[in-house]
């Protein structure tokens, strides 16, 4: 190769060189693999800030609490219209018209029976989540609205602060 | 270098033969195609390695939030593939940078008192989960990953066995929020 005076246009290669152009590539893709965030898709619960501290009583009248039994049914307190038995899949358009009426932080208390599996205690904060938004909105928007609404545990009461006149929203 | 070499003893053996055969005019797609399956490697390697803490089958959301991993502790709850037992795991990154996996030990030790108080019961794996996770906050180049605990729990598994954990680590590391994890309904984690 490269004998001088032989070459002739024949030893002109025709096809382009692309080894230096892959090379790039890698590298800048090695690049983006590195720096390109880890995306975790969750969803945030939020837990009362000290497990001695209870909450006000006053507020915790009002409090929209959703618990979910075992066979799927939802009691929805809300503390403005008695308790009441609904489906799991009415949750969201229950829920929409008594979170709408609330003023200032929207947070939801969920609490779940004994029985009831990890998947149904995250789709129904999924549910509570889908209030925000409109059924018909984009995904994306609809992710983003659904963080909006908070949606707390609730802690499951002692004994002794059991109030005997409530019946238990776990005991239909 | 001899495929020109001897392109050029045949083109002094044979003068007449035209000139456009010794050119091949197609690209040479082999260098791309290296690349293109060590990309393909690289991603098979990569995509496991990118969920953090122990594999369990989460359950599924539509609107989640898809957040940065903020390189926070991961707990995982769900089935041990060799005892079939509920296990506790924790993960996280060192000081060096590296991930960690450990046990922290069976989910039965997590329990509330039997008298009705609400109580987290006393456990050796209570102790371990909240040290551990001390430690990975303190050692964690990311401050944001103080305070936040990733949860991972096996989609099957009963509220009233995750409960007590929730519990515990509410108790003990004063958290305000837990972040869930969960995989995208319409597949993909």
């Amino acid at each position: 190769m490269g004998m001088g005076t032989s070459a002739g246009p024949h030893q002109v290669k025709s096809d382009i060189n692309v080894t230096p152009l892959v090379d790039v590539v890698l590298v800048l893709l090695i690049i983006f693999l590195i720096t390109m965030p880890v995306v975790m898709r969750t969803v945030t619960l939020e837990v009362p800030r000290k497990a001695d501290q209870d909450e006000d009583t006053s507020t915790a009248a009002k409090a929209i609490i959703v618990t979910h039994r075992a066979d799927g049914s939802i009691n929805l307190a809300d503390g403005v219209k008695e308790d009441r038995t609904i489906s799991s899949l009415d949750l969201t358009k229950e829920l929409r018209p008594v979170l709408g009426q609330k003023q200032g932080e929207k947070v939801v208390f969920v609490d779940f029976c004994e029985g009831v599996p990890w998947q149904d205690v995250v789709s129904t904060m999924d549910r509570v989540r889908a209030v925000a938004s409109a059924e018909t909105a984009p995904i994306q928007d609809r992710r983003r609205a659904g963080g909006d609404i908070k949606v707390a545990l609730k802690k499951k009461d002692k004994k002794s602060e059991v109030d005997p006149n409530k019946p238990d929203p776990c005991l239909k | 270098m001899s495929g020109s070499a001897q392109r050029k003893g045949g083109l002094r053996a044979l003068p007449k033969k035209p000139k456009l055969d010794a050119v091949r005019n197609e690209i040479n797609v082999t260098p791309l195609v290296d690349v293109c399956l060590v990309l393909l490697i690289i991603f098979m390697v990569i995509t496991p390695l990118m969920a953090r803490g122990k594999d369990v089958p989460l359950p599924k959301t539509e609107l989640h939030s898809e957040e940065k991993d903020k390189l926070q502790p991961v707990v995982s709850i769900g089935v041990d593939l060799k005892t079939k037992e509920l296990l506790v795991w924790l993960a996280g990154t060192s000081a060096q940078g590296k991930q960690e996996l450990f046990e922290i030990g069976r989910l039965d030790e997590f329990q509330m008192s039997q008298d009705g108080e609400q109580q987290v019961m006393e456990s050796q794996a209570r102790e371990k989960l909240r040290k551990e996770v001390e430690r990975l906050w303190e050692v964690s180049k990311n401050p944001e990953s103080k305070g936040r605990l990733f949860l991972k729990v096996a989609a099957d598994v009963p509220y009233e066995r995750v409960y007590p954990v929730l519990m515990a680590v509410n108790e003990d590391l004063s958290l305000t929020s837990i972040d869930l994890g969960t995989a995208d309904k319409r597949g993909g984690e």
